[in-house]
């Protein structure tokens, strides 16, 4: 893990995308998160939409009056809407599949949370996950490059930034081929 | 003669230096200033709902109490 200023260097004028857990928790309690965006917009970086943090962040409510809130609330902290390239459940099937070689219990990754992981793996360097639920992102494939805590009173939230590491993938990928090839053989 | 000419040269430099850097702090604060506007946006969407969540939360407990009360009244 980078020390925070090792941090700011990497992610500077980089972006971001929020988990639905951070979007939740930043969204019920804002004023907890002024760090959080603070350092985001000291390091230039902008937070991006993924339309399938936006479903899952919206999918319970059917009250107009928070529907609207939330949308405000999307339009106001997404500055970017990343061109998405196509094949991301492609991506993501071939994700879950390197999950389930390395161990993971099967159905434990949700979908969304794969297609993050392909989301991540198209945008490489430049794109950084925040989430707080660690174990959706096992380490066998993303680096965890910093957490940051968030004294939120009845709790604290630690917010880990992820990046995808195109070499650990390789070697997963390879791996994963001698499986198939030793099936042919 | 020669000293002059590098003399303006400098301060020609020197003021052109002092420009980008008012220009940068400048910008430091317009964009300073928007985050702080943008942030207490959020704080205010934020402050709505929680207080849209505590009313939805009053009335379901008023709902439960007035079942019980019509099932402990029977």
């Amino acid at each position: 893990m980078k020390t925070i200023e090792e941090f700011k260097k990497a992610i500077e004028t980089q972006f971001v995308v929020l988990d639905t857990n951070v979007l939740i928790k930043a969204f019920e309690n804002t004023t907890c998160f002024k760090g959080f965006f603070e350092l985001l917009k000291d390091c230039d970086c902008d937070i991006v939409d993924f339309d399938l943090i936006n479903f899952e962040f919206t999918r319970n409510d059917f009250k107009p009056e928070i529907i609207d809130l939330k949308e405000d609330f999307l339009k106001k902290i997404n500055a970017f809407k990343l061109q998405q390239n196509g094949g991301i459940l492609k991506e993501a099937l071939e994700i879950a599949k390197v999950y389930s070689h390395q161990g993971i219990q099967k159905g434990q990754i949700s979908l969304v949370d794969c297609c993050l992981g392909a989301l991540l793996k198209q945008y490489g360097e430049k794109l950084f996950l925040a989430t707080s639920n660690h174990s959706d992102f096992p380490l066998c494939l993303f680096d965890r490059e910093y957490i940051l805590p968030i004294d939120a009173g009845n709790e604290v939230i630690s917010i880990a930034f992820y990046r995808f590491n195109n070499e650990k993938w390789e070697e997963l990928k390879k791996a994963l081929s001698k499986v198939k090839t030793k099936e042919k053989n | 003669m020669f000293k002059i000419f590098i003399n303006i040269l400098f301060i020609k430099d020197k003021m052109v230096d002092k420009e980008e850097k008012i220009e940068d702090e400048k910008k430091s604060i317009i964009k300073s200033n928007n985050f702080e506007e943008r942030f207490s946006e959020l704080e205010k969407i934020s402050a709505r709902a929680r207080s849209f969540y505590l009313k939805e939360d009053e009335n379901d407990r008023r709902i439960q109490k007035s079942n019980r009360d019509a099932v402990c009244g029977s």
